[in-house]
């Protein structure tokens, strides 16, 4: 988790307060903290004495620290700077010096996604280093499962499952970590990899082929198991609550909804989209996909083939 | 020809020494006796395996080496690093074509070493083609002006321009020739390759005559896997985005990139037109001299496609949109 050092704080304070008044500070807050944050309610002032933009920015800042929020309210404050709010233009001081510190703590600036992110080559965990246990966002879900699972393990052994499971794996974080996905589970012969900023689910898409594609090859060129190593994959697209403990992610609805695309609906070797995430591509990558076998299907299916000759 | 060894992958002397054996631009690959067991028919034919001894006790070796000589343009030897083998003799009496002693694994292997093997085997000469390897590759940047070269040329360009010029226009249809072409300096290089000469359509891209990184036909077919990919994440497009490549092997007057001038050359006209008249969307061509460069691992997805301007040609099968 992002760790708040003094010194940063004091900046943010500082820019706040010189340079939003108090009610804006307070717009922010509520952005940000929670909706309807009220900064006279966090006080002892009397009604009757106005709320000074230091002390307004000093509560928030703090505020936003305790509720691990505060690069989310960096990240609203440099959009503020950028394009104002309700065509009035705000200029933020001090914020290059912000950037520096947080990026002082191995936090990069994503210009794409305008968010900060882990230096990834520093470190990946599974909540980004900012997500906060509870908080609930709308993830995209790339659910992935091998094919035929018992049986490869039965008829080749133990150790060359685990050896082509753990190739598996390395492809599976490849694809998934280039499109600032993270891999949150990964039982052996399943995986489920999580999506969250930018284009989420055309990043959890992207991966899922990317993935295919990658397995067409090391089936030809590494695999040792004597046959296609074969996946089923699924995205998926809903509100999920973010906990540290497995356990507790893999028992709500969107990942169990993933989970049920994949083993019930996608054949072996193809990639599926939910009818969530289907409206949310962009023509290009949808037309790539066709309906899923079955009448009863309502995903899309994507898979390596050949032209006819 | 395909160099295998049945043994411990992670037995890396074992590895290096053999590879350093190998012919120039030869590789060496490495199967678990447990993987080989199940897939020794797909993998033995036209190769020579080495069954590494100390994986496999001597009865199961014999075995083993008897299924390989009923196979086609198969040779076997046995790698005995440690020495577990007690009279050598026998393994050729069951028709092993080389024994390799723990003394020759303290060194490199002697230059040619290989060779004297398949000339014992009676197939050093016309029974196995062994390829013809060529001289270690300088680098580019120590070839001189005007130096004849043997090299692999790739001709590589996008796919369906006339379309992409009704969808996107003619400027940003420019502006795309000129990423692709940026696009293909480093995915060149991974393969120790070099853009060299771009023309409106496409880009002319050297390669040394062996391969020297990822093999430039399994770095082509990734961009053909991967075309839909690139298209939306490299650049940026709302339409569908195709490659397609002709590869060739030949011989050229070397000029460094932006200072060709007007290169004569019978091998690079050829790859010109291979590239620009016979490849179609999302196509490989290899020309019969450039078919030793198509790793075993994608030769069944290459097609002999008959002759383009005298030459013999091999299409690669195209993957559906």
């Amino acid at each position: 988790m992002f760790k708040v050092r003094s010194n940063l704080a004091l900046v943010a304070k500082k820019s706040l307060s010189e340079s939003l008044t108090p009610d804006m500070i307070c717009r922010v807050a509520s952005d940000v903290i929670e909706p309807g944050y009220d900064v006279r309610a966090r006080t002892s002032i009397p009604e009757s004495f106005p709320v000074s933009s230091q002390l307004a920015a000093g509560i928030v800042v703090d505020d936003a620290i305790d509720a691990g929020r505060f690069l989310h309210l960096v990240e609203r404050i440099a959009r503020l700077d950028r394009e104002g709010f309700m065509g009035r233009s705000w200029r933020m001081a001090n914020m290059r010096e912000i950037f520096k510190g947080i990026e002082a703590e191995g936090y990069l600036w994503d210009a794409d996604t305008e968010h900060f992110m882990e230096d990834p080559r520093t470190r990946r965990t599974a909540n980004w280093g900012r997500l906060v246990e509870g908080e609930e966002n709308r993830f995209s879900l790339l659910r992935v499962d091998v094919v035929r699972n018992s049986r490869i393990v039965r008829e080749h052994g133990e150790a060359m499952a685990r050896d082509a499971y753990d190739d598996l794996r390395v492809l599976m974080t490849r694809c998934v970590e280039h499109r600032t996905g993270r891999i949150w589970s990964w039982e052996g012969d399943g995986a489920l990899a999580a999506f969250l900023f930018g284009h989420s689910t055309t990043g959890a898409v992207l991966a899922g082929m990317a993935l295919l594609h990658e397995l067409f090859l090391y089936n030809r060129i590494h695999n040792n198991l004597g046959e296609p190593l074969l996946i089923r994959a699924a995205v998926h697209t809903g509100p999920v609550r973010w906990s540290a403990t497995m356990g507790e992610i893999a028992k709500q609805e969107t990942v169990l909804e993933a989970m049920e695309a994949e083993s019930r609906w996608t054949p072996p070797g193809s990639l599926s989209v939910t009818p969530a995430v289907a409206p949310t591509l962009d023509r290009v990558i949808l037309d790539r996909f066709r309906p899923g076998p079955g009448d009863d299907s309502r995903l899309l299916v994507y898979d390596v083939r050949f032209c006819s000759p | 020809m395909k160099y295998l060894l049945c043994g411990d992958p992670d037995d890396r002397k074992l590895f290096s020494a053999l590879e350093r054996g190998l012919p120039p631009g030869s590789s060496l690959e490495v199967i678990a006796p447990a993987g080989f067991a199940r897939n020794w028919k797909k993998k033995a034919p036209g190769a020579f395996v080495w069954l590494d001894a100390a994986c496999l006790d001597e009865g199961k070796l014999l075995e083993l080496g008897e299924k390989l000589r009923s196979l086609d343009a198969c040779l076997w030897g046995v790698a005995d690093r440690k020495g577990v083998i007690t009279d050598p003799a026998t393994l050729f009496f069951a028709g092993a074509a080389d024994y390799l002693g723990p003394p020759l694994f303290r060194s490199t292997l002697a230059p040619g070493r290989l060779e004297a093997a398949l000339r014992h085997a009676g197939l050093g000469g016309e029974g196995m083609a062994v390829e013809e390897s060529y001289p270690p590759f300088p680098g580019w940047s120590a070839l001189a002006r005007d130096e004849e070269v043997q090299v692999r040329f790739c001709y590589a360009a996008l796919s369906g321009q006339k379309e992409l010029r009704e969808r996107i226009g003619e400027k940003r249809l420019d502006k795309l020739r000129e990423d692709f072409a940026s696009f293909l300096g480093p995915w060149s290089a991974e393969c120790g390759g070099i853009v060299w000469i771009k023309d409106t359509a496409g880009c002319l891209v050297l390669f040394p005559p062996d391969d020297e990184g990822m093999n430039p036909l399994l770095a082509a077919f990734r961009l053909v896997l991967d075309r839909a990919i690139i298209g939306y994440e490299v650049f940026h497009l709302e339409i569908p985005l195709s490659f397609h490549f002709a590869f060739h092997a030949g011989k050229t007057m070397w000029r460094p990139p932006g200072s060709t001038g007007t290169v004569v050359s019978d091998d690079v006209n050829f790859v010109f037109h291979l590239g620009t008249k016979a490849a179609a969307d999302g196509e490989i061509l290899v020309s019969g001299g450039a078919s030793r460069s198509i790793p075993e691992y994608l030769r069944d997805l290459f097609v002999e496609q008959g002759d383009f301007e005298g030459r013999p040609f091999a299409a690669s099968k195209r993957f559906k949109d």
